[in-house]
Order: structure tokens, then C-alpha cells, then sequence
């Protein structure tokens, strides 16, 4: 490790344009003559369209999907067997099929006048019935979402891998039961947004969006508008927080760059909150029956899951809406050495906003369920849930193990992050603690939530899936300058991950070039080479790995550009703090870099000028880099209101080797909070109607500073086997597990009252409702 | 989230305020710190012709004490009722309550007559001001009025203020120096409404025990029997604890709101917890 490279801790190069209120978001970039727009978006769940009356005066500044006969839609099939498919069209044509679905768009100078232009529209809706609950949906009453299909199952999937049936004939102890995630958004600080036009110089179509993925934007994009995509330009600017909901193609980005394409003036779109609420890609909304056969230690012989995700109205591009429950299925088993499995998933159709990616995807319910199920097991056997866990975790010299899902867990050691966490939270003082009353009158309890995070993963992951776009390799370019600054133009997008400095690091550990000194281009499609863009926990391994390489072959350049000025031999020279020493002797990067740039005549015979390297990068393994943490947190409860109190917070983490100890601590933390909102706050229940109860900030709970505890971050290393530098990915994990963790602390605090609670988010109703019916339960007997 | 066109009048003072808001078939609303209206606006979920901004007015950010009473202005903000800015008749309830509304940011621009005239249940101002037995007083082109908070709030956002009249100040009487209170309210998060909040304040020299309850469906609500019941209790035990319950109990049945089984446990709670404070 070098002062700058990787594992210090560096502040961010970011840092100066952040902090200091420079950045530039969507609603920053200021174009000449731009028109802002606005969505009319369905106000009611289901329908059919019977017209649209547009009046005279805005002829020409209103339009409908009719405008855009030629446009495609949104198409995203699963590859599983009996998947049906639908259109998600950018704008409703003839029916609606969630409230908040895009209806027509309104231009004017400003999104006050479009949004007084919507209002003067008048849409004749003939309603349906409202497809609202997923279990309900499968009734042969309900209404049907997509007329074309039998019914409303988007498809099922099967696992059945070892002997369940067998395992339930030996087990001595059987345990059922039903754990439920529920629906929330995505929320990141910046909306969504778009910004199209017409650039004549090049002869492009310019779209700025908001998004994780500007390369792979631009290919779909140019398919839906009927372009080539040499004349098509994506770019992400400064994007305010992804999450994943700005990791699909959305359908505001087709309608607006379709919009610029016949105008002569560029458009804007701005999401609103309440916009992000309603209409922006939803998140979770899992549920599980589990039931696990295990002997009288809690030892699990076999497992058998039944799955149902609410995918909502459409099926989102790339991912497909059958993605979460086929992922929460092949990860259900978690960290634990369960060889007998049998699995149905359903992935169900309603009247509710599309179901999408966000931050820890699938992994989180299926934590929930193994974890919640594994406190349960513990429960019924009469043994400390932590004992449960270690009796059925995978053990270090299993490592690398198959999972019974075909997952290859590649390094690592399980059981001891969950030893760490229950040492630093104080498990067996907690214990302790309980035997007595709280002198408030409170609750206290304990608990843990563990999971692997599979990231980075390539080709074959992807292949396996079936997606059409498989995310295998990630592409850079090093480029060092005359007077010793480095460029690297990167196809991933860093919205808050630090990136810019990240990969500055790994620079700095090939080429000794201060990492202050590196500016990392990201984002746009006229910039970088094809990438394939920030999501699912890749980019530092990915992106990290393609500059590695970059600026190890640039290096070997450098390296003989230096021993030749040096009058040296290549062995005898080495990078370091901006130069090229040999012996006593040394060059600067600068005067290697006017060497190489400008100067042919002083290079070695035989040595090409040009100081640049555009490689890619791709894992020696492409089933991904397991990260793995434990969550230990202890929570108060106070039985009369109901309301929970997390009092201390403490993850154990590996995910190998850290480039940036700052950064990857950010990100845990930050994953946390999101975790807490999905345990305790963040929710959109439905009305029978299909209405969403939470569409503003008024019924939509985020955590804030005074919810998130000090998380407590402990790290274990331990490095890939199979990556560049050993670098496994970290960007989801933290919102892994928080639900799990603290369904079951309050479960433990909970277990003198004899009340369960198995849904999320844990509300003060639904406490004081489990305490509620406990109590009649016990009043009956 | 843009509000629809309206029309901007910057009062001068009062009677310019209430001239302005003449006409517009009693549309026209008052803009003080804005913190409920302009939301509103911006959602759409109001609408107006005209918005009659008081923030410049000076009188509306007076407050006075003489020996009974403190008058505060109906622009005084949260945030200067909390850092003591203007007169507490409370002996420091009033500023503790104002430090517990919603974010620093909002307390800076909201005001207490804002507060009062939106009478939204789950605010903090109206189930004080009931708990403290304040007069609102009103101006209107007929005149002035003065309405005890007994008879202001009617229900959910509905108050007794009339049509194109102005609440211009609070007249609070002020406690004794032996008063004792207790508050005690519950939110799903720091900065949100409350789901129910409680106050309790007992003066003896003044012959006064109340409790006030928000965080209902509808107007705050004074708690006859729990009343009673603090006026006699001088100290605190389980005994007190289960009898009070019971008050509480019988008080939310007495409203004739319907409260459901959880809804009496939550503000059984609440009650309970804020009167302890005061006894002990």
C-alpha cells in the first residue's frame, strides 16, 4: 500500500464541487430556449382511456401517445419459460394501469404554466377494478391487468435441488413461517430527470438523464426513437443518489427525447416528489411462507420457500419484473449450508407502480425471510438464535462452496463476523440485562441479521439470467498528459460512490501520480469507452479493475520512457510520488509526459509516441466477488406505545480488499440508513381503489439524522481470489440487512409479551397491534 | 408541484390586510410563516386568488405581558417563542413545546396565529393554547372579537374564525410560579405531527387543573374526567396510574369520536404520561 493508493484513507476529489454547492444536477444545466414539461399522469389505478380533450389554445404544446406513433415501448421479456410479456408504453395508449402512469405531457416556458396546462385537461376514464393485493390477484375473480393473458402471474419459477421430502421425513422439528416486505420508493435526494435536444452541430439528439447507466441508455434509447446510435448522445451529469430506481429505462426518457426530436428548442423534465412517489420504479414488496426441516440443535436439513413478489403493472428494462422473486429464491439459503431446497416464486401483476431495483435487490427480503425464519427455528429448539446460526453457517474450510442455487462463494469466513458482532455488541450482557425489568418500563432485545452479497457479477451471472444486456466488463482509458496529470475516462457512473477518487487510488498504485492529480471523466457517452454503467455493486471491482489494467500497461510504457532518459535499465525503475526513480536518479511524470506527447525525438528507438491506454476489464471469475457482514443491533421497546428505539448498531464486514476505508464506511452507513427506513418508516400501502396512501412527505416516512444510531463498522479482510487487487464490491450490503436484524431485536424484546410481528415496516400500529392480539390470546387461554 | 396563478398583496397593517381580503367570495387567503399553506399551494391541493402576506406587519409581532396575562401577536414565530424572545406566561412550557415543533427551518418561518388558524389536529399550538385557556382575538371590518380557545376549534382545519376576518393575537393568562405541567407527545419521527400529543397543567392558586389532548381526528379536546382527577392528585403511584387510565378512557367516550381500541391505548398513553409529569 502506497501513502494515496489503495486502502487509504484519501478525502474526495469530489469533495470541492459538492461540498461547496457546485455540482451539476439536472436542474443546474441551463440551455437557451429551453422549455420545461410535465407529466399528466393517471390519477386513477385502472382504466380504460375513452378520450382526451386537449383544448384549442394548446394545440401543439400537449401531447399523447398518439403523437408518437412511431416511438417503441418499453419491452423487457424474462428469459424463464411461460413469462408474459407486456409493452410499458411511454405514454398510456388506450388504458391505464397504475396511478401515476404518464398520460400525456404539457410544455410551457415554466413547470408552473405546464402544470396550469395539465389541469386543463380532460381525460374521460372508464374505471376498472383495481388489481391490489398480489395474493388476491391470483383469485380467479380478479380483474385481469394485461387482457392478453390468462391471469395476472407474470410467471412462476421452480428449485428443487437435494431431497426435501426426504429431509422432512428425518426432521425432528418443523418450522412455518410468513414474512412480508413491504412496498416503498426509492427516494434518492435527486429526482429523476431529462433534458433533450437537437444538437445541429453534430447532428445528435443531446439527452441528459439522470441516471446509472448513459451508455447502455443510449443503445435502448436509439432502438425505442428509430435512431442510429452514432447520433444519439447520453449523458449523466452529476446524478444526486441512484439506488437503482435510476438504473432501468424510463419512460419519461423516451417521451421527452421523442419530444425533442420535433421540436427546434431543447425540453426539460424535472421529477417532483410526489412524481417520484407515485410514478418513479417502487421497491420490495415481498412475501414468504418458509418452512424449514431441521433436527433438535437447529441444524436445517431442508428448506421449502414459497415466494410471491408484487411486481406491479409493468415489467421493467433491463431487469424484467420476474428479476426479484427468481433472486430472491436463488439466494434464499443465505450463508448457511442448506443442501435440500425447494422453491416456488411467483412474480404477480397488479395495479400498482412498477416494481424495480433498489439498493440490496431481492437479497433483502429473501435476509428477511432466513433470518427471521432462522430466529424462529431457534425459538422452537430452545437455543440462542446466535448458536442456530453458527450450527448452519457455511465454515471456512468449506470455502469456495456451491450453494444447492449454483452460487460459488468465493473466500471468506462466515462465522466469524457473526462471533465479532456478538462480542461488540455485548450479546451476553444483553442477556444478562433482560433477566431483570428496564427501570422505564421498556423492552430491550438483541438481534442479528447475516448475508453474503454477491457483486461484481459477469458474463456468466448475466447469461444466467437471460437479461439482454450482459453486464460482463467494465472499460477505461489512461491517458497521462504533458506536464504529468492523468485522465481516466471510465463507462460507469459515480453518483455518490466516490468514484473519482477511488479509481484515483488505484492509479496512484500503479503510476505514483498523486490521485489529486487525476481527473476521472464518467457519464457520457461522447466521453468514455462503451461502459455498461454503477449498479449492483461493481464498479470498484469492474471499473477498478479496467483502470488497474489501463494504468499497468500505460506504466510499462512510462517505465521504458523513464529508463531510457534515465539512462537505466526498465527493472531498475519505479513509480512513486509523481515520478520515476532509478537509483539516486529520477524524472518527473511531466517530463515523461512532454516526452511521450510532444517530444518523439527523446523517446527510446523504436517507442511510439502517445502516452494512452484503452483497455477492459473482466473478473478471472465471472459468478461474482461474496462480500458477507453480520448486523448485531439492539433495539428498546416500549410496550405501551409501540414505538422502537435502535440503541446501539454494529456491522461486521468483509468485502475484501478496501481502497478507500472512508468511503467504504459511507457507504455501510449509508446502506444502513436505507435498511432502517425499509425496517421502521418507509412504506406505500394501497387503498382497495389502487390509490397510494404515501405520496408526499407528509405520509411518507424517510429516516432522518436523528434516526440513524452511530453505526459501528468493524472490518475483516479477507481478498478476492478472483479479482484485480482482491476487491470485492460494498455498495448494497449495508441495506442488506437491517430489516432482518431488527425484526428480530424487536422480536426478542417482544418474546416476554408472547407477540410476533413479521411485516415491515415495524410501526408503532403494528407493534402495539402484535402486542394487542398476543394479549387477547392469552386472555382466551 | 407548482402552485396554480394567484394574485400577492403585502399588507401595511392590519386594516390594510382586511381591506385586501374584501371580495374574492371569501377565497382570499392570509400568508404568515407559510409552512402549510405554500405546500398546499404547491401540491394544488389549495388554491387562491389572492395571497395577503402579514409577515411585514409590525403589531403582528408584538407580544406584552401586564399582570394577568402575556398577548402574543399572531406572527410570532415558533423559533421565537423557543429561544425566549418574546413573554412566556408558562413558566417554560410554551418554549419547550415550540423547541419540539417539527425542524429548526420551519420553526424560523411558522407562526403561532398560523398554527391556530389552520387548526390542523395533529399541531402542537391549538392543544397548548386550549390546555392554557387562551383568548384568540380577531379583527375583521365589523370590529374586533374575542373567542376563548373553549369555543375556537369546531373540528379538523375548522375554527370559529369568520370570513375575511384576521386572528391578530393570543391573550394567554399566566401561570403563578407554583404552577406544575407535563407534556407528552408521540410522532413517528423527530419534526412529524404528532400522532397524539397530551398537556397537562395544574395551578392550584388559580383553582386550575387541564388537559388537552391532540393528535385526533378532529379539534383538540379538554379531558373532563382526567381534570378531576388531577386537581385532587398530589403525587403519583399505580393507584393514580389505573384511575386515571380509566378517566382518560371514559373522556374519549364522552367525545362521541369513535376512537377505536388502539387509538384509547395510544392516547390513554399519552394522557397519562403527560399528567405524570405534572404531578410529579
Amino acid at each position: 500500500m502506497t501513502e494515496l493508493g489503495i486502502g487509504a484513507r484519501v478525502l474526495r476529489n469530489e469533495d470541492d464541487r459538492f461540498l461547496n454547492g457546485r455540482g451539476q444536477f439536472l436542474g443546474d444545466i441551463h440551455v437557451p430556449g429551453c422549455q420545461e414539461v410535465c407529466f399528466l399522469r393517471s390519477p386513477v389505478a385502472h382504466a380504460r382511456i375513452i378520450s382526451i380533450e386537449i383544448p384549442e389554445d394548446a394545440q401543439g404544446r400537449v401531447f399523447t401517445a398518439e403523437h408518437f406513433t412511431t416511438i417503441k415501448p418499453i419491452r423487457a421479456v424474462g428469459a424463464a419459460p411461460g413469462f408474459n410479456s407486456s409493452d410499458y408504453p411511454p405514454l398510456s395508449v388506450g388504458k391505464v394501469r397504475f396511478a401515476g402512469e404518464p398520460v400525456a405531457i404539457c410544455m410551457a416556458p415554466t413547470r408552473a404554466e405546464a402544470e396550469d396546462l395539465a389541469q386543463r385537461i380532460f381525460v374521460d376514464y372508464e374505471e376498472l377494478s383495481a388489481v391490489v393485493d398480489m395474493d388476491a390477484a391470483l383469485q380467479s375473480d380478479a380483474a385481469k391487468v394485461h387482457e392478453s393473458w390468462p391471469d395476472n402471474l407474470v410467471v412462476e419459477i421452480m428449485i428443487d435441488e437435494g431431497d426435501v421430502d426426504a429431509a422432512a421425513e428425518i426432521a425432528t422439528v418443523r418450522v412455518t413461517g410468513e414474512y412480508r416486505l413491504n412496498r416503498h420508493a426509492g427516494v434518492p435526494l435527486e429526482g429523476r430527470g431529462v433534458l433533450a435536444y437537437k444538437g445541429h452541430r453534430m447532428n445528435e439528439l443531446v439527452v441528459y438523464s439522470s441516471t446509472q447507466f448513459p451508455h447502455v441508455i443510449r443503445t435502448i434509447l436509439a432502438d425505442c426513437l428509430g435512431i442510429e446510435e452514432r447520433l444519439l448522445r447520453v449523458v449523466a451529469p452529476d446524478v444526486g443518489g441512484g439506488f437503482g430506481v435510476k438504473n432501468n429505462l424510463q419512460p419519461e426518457e423516451i417521451a421527452v427525447a421523442a419530444l425533442a426530436m420535433n421540436l427546434d428548442h431543447p425540453v426539460r423534465w424535472l421529477e417532483d416528489r410526489r412524481e417520484h412517489l407515485l410514478g418513479c420504479a417502487h421497491a420490495r414488496e415481498h412475501r414468504y411462507r418458509l418452512t424449514a426441516y431441521a433436527d433438535e440443535r437447529g441444524k436445517i436439513l431442508g428448506l421449502e420457500a414459497h415466494i410471491r413478489v408484487d411486481a406491479g403493472a409493468y415489467s421493467v428494462w433491463p431487469w424484467t419484473s420476474a428479476m426479484e422473486a427468481g433472486m430472491a429464491a436463488g439466494i434464499l439459503v443465505g450463508p448457511y449450508d442448506i443442501r435440500n431446497y425447494r422453491a416456488r416464486a411467483k412474480t404477480i401483476a397488479t395495479t400498482k407502480t412498477p416494481l424495480g431495483p433498489y439498493r440490496g435487490v431481492a437479497r433483502t427480503g429473501a435476509c428477511f425471510g432466513i433470518e427471521r425464519l432462522i430466529d424462529d427455528i431457534a425459538g422452537k429448539v430452545g437455543r440462542e438464535p446466535l448458536d442456530v446460526r453458527l450450527e448452519n453457517m457455511v465454515k471456512p474450510e468449506q470455502m469456495p462452496y456451491g450453494t444447492v442455487t449454483d452460487k460459488l462463494f468465493d473466500s471468506g469466513d462466515y462465522p466469524e463476523s457473526l462471533r465479532r458482532a456478538a462480542t461488540a455488541i455485548g450479546l451476553e450482557d444483553i442477556r444478562k440485562r433482560q433477566d431483570g425489568p428496564e427501570p422505564d418500563g421498556c423492552l430491550i432485545g438483541v438481534g442479528f441479521g447475516c448475508y453474503t452479497e454477491q457483486t461484481a457479477h459477469g458474463t456468466d451471472e448475466w447469461v444466467a439470467r437471460g437479461l439482454p444486456v450482459v453486464f460482463g466488463y467494465e472499460s477505461a482509458v489512461a491517458r497521462l498528459l504533458p506536464d504529468g496529470g492523468l485522465i481516466l475516462e471510465v463507462g460507469i457512473q459515480n453518483h455518490g460512490q466516490g468514484l473519482e477518487t477511488t479509481l484515483a487510488q488505484v492509479a496512484n498504485e500503479e503510476l505514483g501520480v498523486d490521485p489529486a492529480k487525476v481527473a476521472v471523466r464518467h457519464g457520457d457517452s461522447a466521453l468514455s469507452p462503451y461502459g455498461m454503467g454503477t449498479f449492483a455493486s461493481r464498479s470498484m471491482v469492474m471499473a477498478g479493475g479496467a483502470v488497474g489494467r489501463a494504468c499497468g500497461l500505460l506504466g510499462e510504457k512510462i517505465i521504458r520512457i523513464a529508463a531510457h532518459l534515465l539512462r537505466a535499465e526498465p527493472a531498475e525503475v519505479q513509480l512513486r510520488d509523481g515520478q520515476a526513480f532509478a537509483g539516486n536518479r529520477s524524472i518527473s511524470l511531466a517530463e515523461i509526459g512532454a516526452a511521450g506527447c510532444l517530444h518523439p525525438e527523446r523517446l527510446p528507438p523504436g517507442e511510439d509516441p502517445g502516452l494512452e491506454v484503452t483497455t477492459v476489464y473482466q473478473p478471472a471469475l465471472s459468478s461474482g466477488a461474496f462480500s458477507y457482514a453480520t448486523h448485531a443491533v439492539l433495539v428498546q421497546v416500549d410496550p405501551d406505545l409501540g414505538t422502537v428505539k435502535i440503541l446501539d448498531y454494529v456491522v461486521v464486514h468483509d468485502c475484501g480488499t478496501i481502497v478507500n476505508p472512508m468511503i467504504a464506511e459511507g457507504q455501510i452507513v449509508g446502506g444502513v440508513a436505507q435498511g432502517i427506513g425499509t425496517a421502521l418508516y418507509e412504506e406505500i400501502p394501497y387503498d382497495e381503489n389502487g390509490q397510494p396512501l404515501a405520496s408526499t412527505f407528509m405520509d411518507y416516512l424517510l429516516p432522518g439524522a436523528t434516526e440513524v444510531p452511530d453505526v459501528r463498522v468493524l472490518h475483516m479482510n479477507t481478498p478476492s481470489p478472483h479479482t484485480a487487487y482482491g476487491i470485492k464490491g460494498l455498495g448494497e450490503g449495508g441495506a442488506i440487512a437491517p430489516p432482518a436484524a431488527i425484526a428480530n431485536a424487536v422480536n426478542d424484546a417482544l418474546r416476554p409479551l408472547h407477540a410476533r410481528l413479521d411485516e415491515t415496516p415495524l410501526s408503532p400500529k403494528r407493534v402495539r397491534a402484535a402486542i394487542a392480539t398476543a394479549a387477547a390470546g392469552a386472555s382466551k387461554r | 408541484m407548482k402552485p396554480a396563478p394567484f394574485d400577492y398583496h403585502r399588507a401595511r397593517d392590519v386594516d390594510d390586510a382586511i381591506v385586501a381580503l374584501r371580495g374574492h367570495d371569501g377565497m382570499a387567503r392570509i400568508l404568515a410563516g407559510g409552512q402549510s399553506l405554500v405546500p398546499m399551494l404547491n401540491l394544488r391541493l389549495a388554491s387562491t386568488p389572492l395571497l395577503v402576506d402579514i409577515t411585514d406587519v409590525e403589531e403582528l409581532k408584538h407580544s406584552d405581558r401586564n399582570d394577568a396575562t402575556v398577548t402574543l401577536g399572531a406572527c410570532v414565530t415558533h423559533a421565537a417563542i423557543e429561544d425566549g424572545r418574546v413573554a412566556d406566561p408558562s413558566h417554560g412550557l410554551m418554549p419547550r413545546i415550540a423547541r419540539d415543533i417539527a425542524y429548526r427551518a420551519i420553526r424560523n418561518r411558522g407562526t403561532i396565529g398560523g398554527s391556530m388558524a389552520l387548526a390542523d389536529p395533529a399541531a402542537e399550538w391549538t392543544v397548548t393554547l386550549l390546555a392554557l385557556d387562551a383568548v384568540i382575538l380577531v379583527r375583521s371590518e365589523s370590529g374586533a372579537r374575542d373567542i376563548p380557545a373553549a369555543d375556537f376549534f369546531l373540528g379538523a382545519y375548522t375554527t370559529a374564525l369568520p370570513e375575511e376576518a384576521i386572528l391578530t393575537a393570543l391573550r394567554i393568562p399566566q401561570l403563578t410560579r407554583a404552577a406544575r405541567f407535563g407534556f407528552y407527545k408521540v410522532c413517528r419521527k423527530t419534526g412529524e405531527f404528532a400522532t397524539s400529543l397530551a398537556i397537562a397543567v395544574s395551578d392550584p392558586e388559580r383553582g386550575v387543573a387541564r388537559v388537552a389532548l391532540g393528535g385526533t381526528s378532529g379539534a383538540p379536546l379538554r379531558l373532563a374526567a382526567v381534570e378531576r382527577l388531577l386537581s385532587d392528585l398530589d403525587r403519583w403511584d399505580d393507584r393514580a396510574a389505573d384511575k386515571l387510565r380509566a378517566a382518560a378512557d371514559a373522556d374519549l367516550t364522552a367525545s362521541g369520536r369513535g376512537f377505536d381500541a388502539d387509538a384509547r391505548q395510544l392516547h390513554g398513553i399519552t394522557v397519562m404520561r403527560a399528567v405524570r409529569e405534572a404531578v410529579s
